[in-house]
């Protein structure tokens, strides 16, 4: 029950964007979303410990989608495939109708009114109470009715099972690189502790980081052979 | 129907929706009279012009296929002095935005909610089917698909007659088909899916 109120009081990835870009009074384009890339990526770093993954899953899809714009803006003969290319008009497009819905929204929120406005008479209120089972009714309906009752509230009532994968971060690996690499060059295998295809992943894209931050070098003498890591001098 | 017919039938359908107090849908009234749809449109159409007054006190509810009769939203502080409704309703901002698509966008399924919101819709969708402002119902056209609609009880908090007297129902209505002209290289299967 607590992720349903969380997640009614957080503005979705869209609602987001779309308040930045209004921020900076923009239009909905490919430049403005590459231009708020940034912002929202803070955004999601802001974003509590508390906030349930789903949440932040859809964050991650949409900030994955601007990375890719704002990648596009910044090497403008960056050649996109046809899904990137679809995912972005896509992206634009919703925000666009998003955008369009703002006003709606304001005219239902105008309307509502907490009781009703307009009230019903009770079900056949005069007639006395008895029980009037339908005509197709049989006895042996009330147990499979009955069952079938259960089922839902098992969908709500009962807990779900997490199932944790230990899931390796760029930051853990990026700590381990630094305490293992010296200005004698290191082998990228012999960083590997789980020799599993997520850690080398995950390894990678730390390596990626390090050189960005220029703390480290590297060097691969042919295609696909040892990548050689050294400490930056 | 002879016109004598029409009117001896309508205080008939007063009687029964008055009885009735639930919503009642065209088929039962067809059922009923034992005329066809057709006519029990007509005929629940002719009761309704003739609440129109404002001396009646009230008015048919109309969705899709259901008409329910209610009182007139001018009346509802009359009427508070003489029901002690305790049960208020707020709108969260995930509940405005996902009634406000469906009910602007019409009925729709989930994964066309999900879309346009950007975030997962299941929880909202229990949430307003439990408070009974939504409705579901077995696509027509697609297996194990469910489309999502308004309810009358959410015509009754916004006091309206009928979905159509939205403010700019009919700008809102089309905007996706609007979108889709305009952008046909969205190829998105879920946009292309719609009803």
């Amino acid at each position: 029950m607590t992720f349903e109120l969380k997640s009614e009081q957080y503005c979705g990835p869209l609602d987001k964007l779309l308040e930045l870009i209004e921020e900076k009074k923009l239009e909905i384009t490919q430049i403005s979303l590459a231009q708020v890339t940034s912002d929202f990526l803070k955004y999601i770093e802001s974003l509590s410990e508390s906030v349930d993954k789903e949440i932040l899953a859809d964050f991650l899809v949409i900030a994955s989608r601007l990375v890719l714009i704002k990648s596009r803006a910044l090497f403008p003969f960056l050649a996109l495939e046809e899904e990137e290319k679809a995912e972005i008009a896509d992206l634009e497009l919703r925000l666009k109708i998003h955008q369009e819905l703002k006003a709606a929204k304001e005219n239902i929120y105008r309307l509502w009114s907490e009781e009703p406005q307009m009230m019903n008479r009770e079900f056949l209120k005069s007639l006395r109470t008895i029980f009037y089972p339908p005509k197709k009714f049989k006895i042996e309906d009330f147990p499979r009715v009955a069952g079938k009752l259960t089922g839902e509230l098992e969908k709500i009532l009962l807990p779900q099972m997490s199932i944790i994968n230990n899931i390796v971060s760029v930051e853990t690996k990026m700590r381990e690189i630094l305490k293992k690499i010296t200005k004698k060059a290191v082998n990228f295998s012999a960083l590997q502790i789980e020799q599993s295809k997520s850690e080398i992943i995950v390894l990678f894209l730390a390596i990626l980081y390090l050189i960005k931050k220029q703390i480290i070098e590297v060097r691969q003498e042919s295609h696909f052979s040892e990548i050689k890591i050294a400490k930056k001098n | 129907m002879t016109e004598k017919d029409q009117l001896s039938r309508q205080g008939e359908l007063e009687a029964l929706f008055f009885l009735a107090g639930e919503p009642i849908s065209f088929k039962k009234i067809a059922n009923f009279f034992q005329i066809s749809v057709e006519e029990s449109k007509k005929l629940v159409e002719n009761f309704s012009y003739s609440l129109k007054d404002s001396e009646r006190g009230l008015v048919l509810l109309i969705n899709q296929d259901e008409v329910q009769l209610v009182t007139k939203p001018q009346f509802q502080p009359l009427i508070q002095k003489l029901i002690q409704e305790d049960f208020r309703e707020s709108l969260t901002p995930a509940a405005l935005e996902t009634l406000t698509i469906i009910a602007y966008l019409g009925s729709m399924p989930r994964s066309l909610i999900d879309y346009l919101r950007g975030v997962n819709s299941s929880y909202i969708l229990r949430n307003l089917l439990m408070r009974g402002l939504i409705e579901k119902k077995a696509s027509p056209s697609r297996v194990n698909v469910y489309l999502y609609q308004i309810s009358l009880e959410f015509l009754k908090h916004l006091g309206l007659d009928k979905i159509e007297d939205l403010p700019e129902y009919g700008k809102y209505r089309d905007i996706l088909k609007k979108f889709e002209i305009e952008n046909p290289e969205i190829k998105n299967p879920v946009v292309k899916n719609l009803v």
